[in-house]
C-alpha cells in the first residue's frame, strides 16, 4: 500500500517539478504555436514547393515550412504528401518530412526549460542540418522515376491556385515580436532584474504591434486555435509527466547511470533505437528526456534520444511507405539512426 | 449528396464533423456524412492539412473549421451545382 502512496506522490513530485515550474515558458509558445496554425501565410512557403521550383530554392522552403507551417501533427502528413504528389520532388518532401516533427515550437522550448538551452538549440540546429542532409542523400540514391510535371488532379493544381495574399508588415512584426519574446523569456543568460523589465517593454512594443497587425477576426481565429492546442495537448502532457514520475520511483538509478551515463556508442545506440520505437505524444517527450537525465543518462545519448523520437512513429511510417515505397522508408529509417547516433557521440564528447 | 470529413480524429475534425451534421439536419436535405479517419485515404484527396471538407468527391476547404454559415454555403453551392 505504501508502494502505491510512493508511486503516486512520485508522480504529483515530477509534475510539479517537470510541468508547473516551466508552464511561464509553455504558455506563450501555445500562443506562438496558435498564431503560426492560425495567421502565418501558408501560400508563401507553398508556392515554392510545386513542381517548377528549382532545387535550391525547394529544399529552404521545405525546411522552412517544417518550422512554421507544421505546428499541429495533423498537418505534416498531408502537406508532406502535397508536396510529394506535386512534383517538387522526393528531397524536398523528406526534408519537410523531417523538419516538421523535429522542430515543433512547442516541444522546442518545452525542451529549452526543462532540460536546457543548449539542448534545445542543438535539437533545432541538427534537426535542420539533417533534414537536408537526409533530403539531399535520398535524392541522389533513390531518385524519383516520375515523369516531368505533376499528374492530372494532384496537388500541383492546387499548388497553382494558392493565390499570393498580400501580407502586411505589421503581420511579420507580430511573428518577430512573438518569438523576441519568447527568447528573452527563455535566455538563461539574463538575470531577473534585467529580464522584467525588458519583458515588459517587449510586451507593450508587441500589443502595440498586434493591434496594428490583427483585425478582430484574426484574433478569434489566434485565440482559438491557441485553445485548440491547449485543449489537445495538456492533458497528455500531464498524464504523461504523471508517468514520468512514477517511473521515476520504480526504475533504480544507479542501473540506468552504468550503462548509459558515458557516452558510449552502445548507449547512444540505444537510446536512438529507442526513440526509433517509442511512441508518445505531443510534448511527452521532453519529460520523457528528462526522465532519463534525472536517472542518469549522459547528455550525449539523451540529445539523440530528442532527436530521433519525434520523426519516427508506426503510424507515421506505415503512412510515409504507401507514397516513397519500401526501399527508401528503409533508407529514410536507416539515414535517421545514423545521423542521430553520430550527433549524441559528438555532443557527448563536446559536453563533457 | 456525399460529404466527407477529412480528419484523423483531432478536436477540429470532430468540431467540423458536428458542424456539417448540424447544417445537413437544419437544411433538412438528404445528405450522408462521412469522416474520413484513415491517414492513406485522406491523403489522396488535394489537401494540405487536416480538416477537409469533401463534397461530391470535390474539396471545398481544408486547414481550418469553417463556420455553420460557411458550411451551408458550401452544401447549398453543391445542392444547385447538381440541380443545374
Amino acid at each position: 500500500m505504501s508502494f502505491v502512496i510512493e508511486l503516486l506522490q512520485g508522480g504529483w513530485e515530477t509534475i510539479k517539478e517537470y510541468l508547473l515550474l516551466h508552464l511561464p515558458f509553455v504558455v506563450p509558445a501555445f500562443f506562438l504555436a496558435g498564431a503560426l496554425y492560425a495567421l502565418f501565410p501558408k501560400d508563401k512557403i507553398i508556392r515554392y514547393l510545386g513542381p517548377k521550383s528549382r532545387k535550391n530554392i525547394a529544399y529552404p522552403m521545405a525546411v522552412l515550412g517544417g518550422l512554421c507551417l507544421a505546428v499541429c501533427s495533423c498537418t505534416i502528413l498531408p502537406l508532406f504528401a502535397g508536396i510529394r504528389k506535386s512534383g517538387a520532388g522526393l528531397g524536398p518532401a523528406i526534408a519537410f518530412l523531417y523538419t516538421a516533427p523535429a522542430t515543433n515550437i512547442l516541444a522546442i522550448v518545452y525542451t529549452s526549460s526543462l532540460i536546457g538551452v543548449d539542448v534545445a538549440l542543438a535539437r533545432i540546429i541538427l534537426s535542420i542540418v539533417f533534414a537536408l542532409v537526409i533530403g539531399i542523400t535520398m535524392a541522389a540514391l533513390l531518385p524519383d522515376k516520375a515523369p516531368d510535371g505533376a499528374p492530372e488532379g494532384s496537388p500541383a493544381s492546387a499548388f497553382a491556385t494558392v493565390s499570393s495574399v498580400k501580407t502586411s508588415r505589421w503581420l511579420w512584426g507580430f511573428f518577430v515580436g512573438l518569438l523576441a519574446i519568447l527568447m528573452w523569456g527563455a535566455s538563461p543568460v539574463l538575470k531577473l532584474q534585467v529580464k522584467l523589465p525588458g519583458l515588459a517593454v517587449l510586451l507593450v512594443v508587441f500589443v502595440f504591434i498586434a493591434r496594428k497587425a490583427l483585425n478582430k477576426d484574426s484574433f478569434k481565429s489566434w485565440m482559438r486555435e491557441t485553445w485548440f492546442f491547449v485543449r489537445t495537448i495538456v492533458p497528455l502532457l500531464l498524464i504523461g509527466v504523471f508517468v514520468a514520475g512514477m517511473l521515476k520511483v520504480v526504475i533504480p538509478a544507479e542501473f540506468v547511470k552504468q550503462y548509459f551515463g558515458n557516452s558510449t556508442l552502445g548507449a547512444t545506440l540505444a537510446a536512438v533505437l529507442f526513440g526509433t520505437v517509442a511512441y508518445f505524444p505531443t510534448l511527452v517527450e521532453v519529460p520523457m528526456a528528462r526522465l532519463f537525465l534525472d536517472l542518469g543518462v549522459g547528455r550525449g545519448p539523451l540529445l539523440a534520444y530528442l532527436l530521433s523520437d519525434p520523426v519516427i512513429s508506426l503510424p507515421s511510417i506505415l503512412v510515409v511507405r504507401r507514397f516513397i515505397g519500401n526501399k527508401r522508408t528503409l533508407v529514410y529509417i536507416g539515414l535517421i539512426i545514423l545521423c542521430c547516433t553520430a550527433a549524441g557521440l559528438i555532443y557527448g564528447f563536446i559536453v563533457r | 449528396m456525399k460529404i466527407k470529413v477529412l480528419g484523423p480524429g483531432c478536436a477540429r475534425c470532430h468540431q467540423l464533423e458536428k458542424t456539417v451534421q448540424e447544417v445537413v439536419k437544419e437544411l433538412g436535405i438528404n445528405a450522408s456524412v462521412e469522416a474520413v479517419t484513415d491517414m492513406i485515404k485522406i491523403m489522396d484527396y488535394p489537401i494540405f492539412s487536416t480538416p477537409g471538407l469533401v463534397i461530391n468527391e470535390k474539396v471545398q476547404c481544408f486547414g481550418r473549421v469553417p463556420s455553420k454559415a460557411e458550411v451551408a454555403k458550401f452544401i447549398t453551392a453543391a445542392l444547385s451545382a447538381d440541380a443545374g
